[in-house]
């Protein structure tokens, strides 16, 4: 089999929405890609009436949580294509919750979307790369890889396993011809963004006011303020993505928004322990977390003085 | 008359208080208190007193518990699984009409108590688990 190496195949994940569609639609315009274009079978119909298939621009179904849908896709572009140039991991999903309203169920659709489909995906691909000696894997990751936010605690653990993950893979990969990255976007304008999952205990405080119901009612409003005054669109972004896949010596680490470049040189700067403080000093409503003052009931000192009138 | 009664509560502080005001209200006609600290603990105690037959004569719980689970989620899975399941009292720190509404306390034995605990308010609330069982 003659296999044509004048395009680069390109496999991305999650393009529905957001970034994953931005990147589709500007990786799309330029003749030197062909496209796998992905998003789970639910969204596929909106696909295809967002996206003209051609012979350089398919759209396929794929569950990164589900191992055998990767295995046959990776499969059928091998047998198509002959070649897997680069690999955008895109798909994700993001809980908000405190820790402790998160639930097993729910940590593992978190851990499963945004790092183990990916490490999956990379597996699959990465010995069609090792014996081409040529490719590209590009996980997008997010400021929440290396800054952890209150209500952001499972998302974050997930940017930062597959942050881990990835630098890890750059020494592996090297040696290959292989080249990765991680893109670490902060705050977008983007709809799409706001499509936050709450598990059944943080949908229930926020609902009853219960138990850290003010970390949602001050970090909710705060994080969509920032997405709606933020410079960044999807669109930006998949550019910046298109010039990395184009250097022939991308970074292993690229910050693609402003407050993710503010972010990383903060972390530099502060030594950690103050780092934390400032951060807790300048979220909005810090100084009433765990005072739970938003419904005036200062419960556990109350409680153990004795005053629980029962 | 002797009561075995189930605790959710994941306050361990509350334990000595609560043993003290059942005993208020009960008198020395308890058997056993059970604690549990999240919902998944209690339903395991709760299907074992169904397999041993020794079965609680009332429940109360918290609304936010440690695990996975709520005190609402341990009072579906109870009723979706016997509409007969012994009364329960949920305590919540949250607002009563709205927990009312989500667990439909019109069609169960719920009876709701918001903190900190109203003596009064309790001691109707045992009144009319302590009667009805008397009427059984």
């Amino acid at each position: 089999m003659s296999v044509d190496t004048s395009q680069k195949i390109v496999l991305i994940t999650g393009c529905a929405t957001g970034l994953g569609k931005a990147l589709v639609e500007t990786l799309g315009r330029n003749p030197q890609y062909k496209i796998i274009a992905t998003a789970r079978a639910h969204r596929l119909d909106d696909m295809r009436a967002m996206f003209v298939e051609s012979e350089n621009l398919i759209v396929r179904e794929l569950d990164v949580t589900n191992e055998s849908n990767i295995f046959s896709l990776v499969n059928e572009i091998a047998n198509m294509w002959g070649r897997i140039d680069v690999l955008v991991n895109n798909a994700g999903i993001c809980y908000r919750s405190v820790v402790e309203h998160m639930d097993r169920e729910s940590e593992m659709i978190q851990l499963e979307t945004n790092y183990l489909g990916p490490m999956s995906l990379i597996r699959s691909v990465l010995p069609i790369m090792r014996e081409q000696m040529y490719g590209q894997i590009i996980n997008i990751s997010s400021v929440s890889g290396m800054v952890s936010m209150p209500t952001m605690g499972s998302y974050s653990a997930s940017k930062h396993a597959l942050e881990g993950a990835t630098e890890s893979l750059w020494y592996e990969a090297r040696p290959y011809g292989i080249k990765v990255s991680l893109v670490e976007p902060g705050f977008i304008n983007s709809d799409s963004f706001k499509n936050i999952l709450l598990p059944k205990k943080a949908k229930l405080s926020a609902k009853l006011k219960g138990p850290h119901s003010e970390y949602y009612k001050s970090m909710s409003p705060f994080i969509e303020s920032l997405m709606k005054w933020a410079f960044a669109t999807p669109e930006s972004i998949a550019h910046k993505v298109e010039r990395l896949i184009e250097q022939k010596n991308p970074p292993l680490r690229l910050r693609v928004t402003m407050d993710a470049v503010v972010f990383s040189f903060l972390r530099k700067l502060l030594p950690e322990f103050m780092f934390h403080k400032v951060m807790f000093l300048l979220l909005p409503g810090s100084r009433l977390w765990g005072h739970r003052s938003y419904f005036g009931n200062r419960v556990r000192s109350k409680k153990l003085n004795g005053s629980a009138p029962i | 008359m002797i009561y075995r009664i189930l605790i959710i509560e994941d306050d361990l502080a509350y334990k000595p208080l609560w043993a003290d005001i059942l005993r208020r209200h009960l008198g020395d006609h308890i058997a056993d208190i059970c604690w549990a600290v999240s919902a998944e603990e209690a339903r395991i105690q709760y299907e074992k007193s169904i397999a041993t037959k020794q079965y609680f004569d009332f429940i109360i719980t918290d609304v936010f518990l440690a695990g996975s689970d709520t005190g609402l989620d341990f009072v579906e899975n109870i009723f979706a699984d016997d509409q007969e399941a012994p009364p329960i009292i949920l305590i919540s720190s949250v607002d009563k009409e709205e927990v009312e509404d989500i667990v439909n306390t019109d069609s169960r034995r719920v009876e709701v108590l918001t903190k900190p605990i109203n003596a009064s308010q309790f001691k109707e609330v045992m009144n009319r688990i302590t009667e009805n069982r008397r009427a059984i």
